[in-house]
C-alpha cells in the first residue's frame, strides 16, 4: 500500500533527491565557499536551502507545492503569515516560553 | 485538571515542599492542550491501552524536565527575560539541576514493577544527558545548515522521544512499541524545532534568536542564500533592536525564500511524523493523532493564507 507521500506527486517532487547526489557546497556564516559531505539525516531526505533557492527563483517547477511555496515569498507583511489564526503556535511550547500561555508565536494574528 | 495534579505530584516530592522558590517556578508555569510536551506521556500511555492517571509520573517528570532545560537555555541564550537575572546564574543553573533531579524522584513511584522503573530511569537519563550535548552544541556559533540539522537532531527531538517511550511503558507497551514512539517523538521534535525558529525570527520586538542569527534556520537561510537581498539582510540583521530595521529583514525573510523553506521542511516532518505514526501497532492512535494535528494547525492555516484551498492534502 502506497503511504501518503507516495501518493501525493506534489511531495513527492519537493522530496526527491538530485538526481546525481554529490557533495553540497554550504557557504558559513561569512561566506566563504566550503565543501561538506552529506550528512546521515540529509541524504534522500531533502534538498539543501540552495538547492531550494534555485528552484524557488526558477519557476520551473509548477506543482502545488511550489507555486503555494513561491506565494508565501511573495508576502510583504510577516504577520501575514499568521493570517486567521487566534492562538499562539505551538513552536514555542519548548524552547520559547516554557509553555506559558503568555508566549506570542508565528501564527498569532 | 491534569494539569493540577501533575503540579501536586511534583509539589508532593519533600525537598520541593520544603523549597519554595521550586513552587514559585512550578506555579508560573501554563499549559497548553495537545501542545504542552508534559501531555505526550499521558497521550502515548492511552494510546497503547494504559490510562492517564498511569502516565502522570511520566508527566510530572517531563514537567520538572521542561523546567530544568529552560533555566539553563535562557542563561544559555542570554534570554533578558531569563530568571537567571532575578536570581543569579549561579542559583538558576542549582535550580535546574534541582528539577532534573526531581524528574528522576518522580520516575522512581513504588508503585511501578522494578523493570518499569529501572527502564524509566534509563529513558529519562538519556534524554536528559542527550539535550545537555545538544544544548552545548547548540550554544556555539554553527557555520551551516548541515551542522544546523545535526545540533537539531542532538538538541530538541531528545525530549519528545523520551516523553513518548516513557508514556508507553507507563501503559505497558513492549519495548520494540515503546522505541516506535521515540522515533515519533523525534520526528516532532524536529518539527517543532524548526516552527519555533519561524516562529521567532518573526516575532516582533527582536527575540535573542538573533544575538546568535546562525543558529536559527530562517535567519542562516538568509545570511548564506545566494539572493538578492543578502547584503542588505546582513546589515539589518545586526540592528534589529531598531523596529524598522527589524521589519526590513523579517521581509528578506519573506522574500528571500526563508520563510518558504522553513514551511517546505514543516510539510516534510509533519509527513515523516504521520507515516512513523501509521506503522506503530496501537490500541488508540487518536491521542498522539490530537498531537500531530494540533501542531499543524498553524501550518495549514498558512497554506490556506496562500491560496492552497486543500493543504490537508500536504500535511496530513
Amino acid at each position: 500500500m502506497k503511504t501518503p507521500l507516495e501518493r501525493n506527486p506534489a511531495i513527492r517532487r519537493a522530496r526527491a533527491p538530485p538526481a546525481t547526489p554529490s557533495p553540497v557546497v554550504v557557504p558559513d556564516a561569512n561566506h566563504s565557499n566550503k565543501t561538506e559531505g552529506l550528512s546521515p539525516f540529509w541524504e534522500g531526505d531533502t534538498m539543501s536551502f540552495h538547492d531550494f533557492h534555485s528552484k524557488l527563483v526558477s519557476d520551473q517547477d509548477a506543482n502545488l507545492l511550489f507555486t503555494a511555496l513561491r506565494k508565501l515569498s511573495l508576502l510583504d507583511d510577516p504577520r501575514q503569515m499568521a493570517q486567521g489564526e487566534e492562538e499562539p503556535g505551538p513552536g514555542w511550547i519548548v524552547w520559547g516560553d516554557a509553555g506559558t500561555v503568555t508566549g506570542p508565536a508565528l501564527a498569532r494574528s | 485538571m491534569r494539569f493540577n495534579k501533575i503540579k501536586a505530584r511534583v509539589r508532593s516530592l519533600a525537598e520541593v515542599a520544603a523549597w519554595p522558590l521550586m513552587g514559585e517556578l512550578i506555579d508560573k508555569i501554563g499549559h497548553r492542550e495537545s501542545l504542552s510536551v508534559w501531555e505526550y506521556p499521558v497521550a502515548a500511555c492511552e494510546a497503547v491501552g494504559g490510562s492517564a492517571e498511569a502516565a502522570l509520573p511520566g508527566a510530572a517528570a517531563v514537567f520538572c524536565s521542561v523546567i530544568s532545560i529552560h533555566l539553563v537555555d535562557d542563561i544559555l541564550d542570554e534570554d533578558p527575560a531569563g530568571e537567571h537575572h532575578r536570581l543569579g546564574v549561579g542559583r538558576t543553573a542549582n535550580l535546574g539541576l534541582a528539577f532534573q533531579a526531581a524528574g528522576h524522584r518522580l520516575l522512581d513511584d513504588p508503585a511501578l514493577s522494578t523493570a518499569t522503573r529501572a527502564a524509566l530511569q534509563a529513558s529519562f537519563a538519556a534524554m536528559s544527558l542527550a539535550t545537555a550535548f545538544g544544548q552545548d552544541l547548540d550554544a556555539r556559533d554553527l557555520c551551516g545548515e548541515e551542522e544546523y540539522w545535526r545540533v537539531v537532531d542532538a538538541k530538541t527531538p531528545p525530549l519528545f522521544a523520551a516523553a513518548f517511550e516513557m508514556g508507553a511503558l507507563l501503559g505497558g507497551a513492549t519495548g520494540e512499541v515503546a522505541s516506535q514512539l521515540a522515533d515519533l517523538g523525534r520526528a516532532l521534535g524536529r518539527y517543532v524545532q524548526v516552527s519555533d525558529d519561524l516562529s521567532d525570527a518573526l516575532q516582533t520586538p527582536a527575540k535573542a534568536d538573533w544575538n546568535r542569527p546562525a543558529n536559527n534556520l530562517p535567519i542562516l537561510y538568509a545570511m548564506t542564500v545566494d539572493h538578492a537581498d543578502r547584503d542588505q539582510f546582513l546589515l539589518l540583521s545586526k540592528r534589529v533592536d531598531d523596529a524598522e530595521s527589524l521589519n526590513g529583514a523579517q521581509k528578506i525573510l519573506l522574500r528571500s525564500g526563508a520563510a518558504s523553506y522553513c514551511t517546505l521542511k514543516l510539510i516534510q516532518f509533519a509527513q515523516e511524523a504521520a507515516e512513523i505514526l501509521a506503522r506503530i501497532p496501537l490500541s488508540d492512535p487518536q491521542p498522539l493523532a490530537r498531537i500531530l494535528a494540533e501542531h499543524k494547525r498553524p501550518l495549514r492555516k498558512l497554506l490556506a493564507s496562500v491560496g492552497l484551498d486543500e493543504p490537508a492534502a500536504l500535511v496530513s
